[in-house]
């Protein structure tokens, strides 16, 4: 037989298990979803594609002989429509993307076909040297449809 | 004492008591842990310009001598004498280096420029500034403009 200690015991024992049975039944029942954290492997796809992309303008050569690339051909005659459908064109197709572009200190502007983002968005920044100028390429990219 | 006098069963099922205790316990406190911890990453993202600074140092170092090179000579073809091209170019490059890192989410600050001059020969001495704020970062650019030509 148990005495009455003995029982107080079972009882909290019996609390703590109905408590958890609870507790686990009601996140069954109402699906409490939190959801998982942003994922660390699908930004950084984001950032390497805008990254892959800007090479790629880099990488594509020139039609003249003015230009190492096609890139800085581009921005050399102040073409900025071209370089940034270039640039936008460098993404894989589930990726869309706005281009940004200032030339020395103007204030940064979209040009290109680019659309505005759904969702979450990661811009990437390059520098670019051409001749005297001193331009600032944003590449805004986001997963087609705003998923992650 | 009283254990002894009261309870008719052994140790053994006071044990088994508080295993059972412990288990239930342990389970209640992992099933909400994992909840917590999901928790708590949710305001955790990912942040690609951590390493802003780093990439922003070397386009700098890229893009300081040509830039400055450039510069000078369009400005001395303008009509500008020598010396007061340098020190446009340098101001000029300071501003824009300075308005690229605002849209990047960095500072970047050309600091304590030194020019020196060897016949038509000058060395620009500057140190970078750059950071932001995961980063801060200083090192020293150079370039060197020959105006012989």
């Amino acid at each position: 037989m148990m005495d009455d200690d003995d029982c107080g015991q079972v009882h909290i024992l019996e609390m703590v298990t109905l408590f958890w049975l609870f507790f686990m039944s009601a996140l069954f029942i109402i699906q409490i979803h939190i959801p998982d954290s942003a994922s660390i492997a699908g930004d950084a796809t984001l950032e390497f594609a805008a990254e892959d992309a800007i090479q790629r303008g880099l990488s594509e050569a020139a039609i003249g002989e003015s230009a190492d690339n096609r890139l800085v051909e581009l921005l050399a005659v102040g073409d900025r429509q071209g370089t940034c459908t270039l640039l936008l064109s460098g993404l894989s197709p589930t990726i869309d993307g706005e281009c940004w572009l200032a030339r020395n200190s103007e204030p940064s502007a979209p040009h290109g076909d680019g659309v505005e983002p759904s969702g979450r968005s990661i811009t990437v920044h390059r520098l670019l040297q051409v001749d005297s100028e001193a331009w600032t390429i944003s590449l805004d990219v986001w997963y087609r449809g705003g998923g992650n | 004492m009283r254990r002894s006098q009261h309870y008719d069963g052994d140790d053994g099922d006071m044990g088994q008591m508080l295993l059972a205790a412990g288990v239930v316990l342990l389970m209640s406190l992992l099933s909400m842990a994992v909840y917590g911890v999901k928790v708590a990453g949710l305001g955790q993202p990912y942040d690609p310009a951590s390493d802003a600074v780093i990439d922003m140092s070397v386009e700098l170092q890229k893009a300081f001598q040509p830039l400055l090179e450039n510069r000078t000579n369009d400005l001395i073809t303008a009509g500008m004498s020598d010396e007061e091209a340098i020190w446009t170019a340098i101001n000029w490059t300071h501003d824009d280096m300075l308005h690229h890192g605002e849209i990047r989410g960095v500072e970047v600050k050309l600091l304590n420029p030194v020019v020196s001059q060897d016949g038509d020969v000058y060395t620009i001495d500057a140190d970078a500034g750059i950071a932001d704020r995961h980063a801060r970062l200083s090192h020293r650019l150079s370039a060197i403009i020959d105006l012989s030509a």
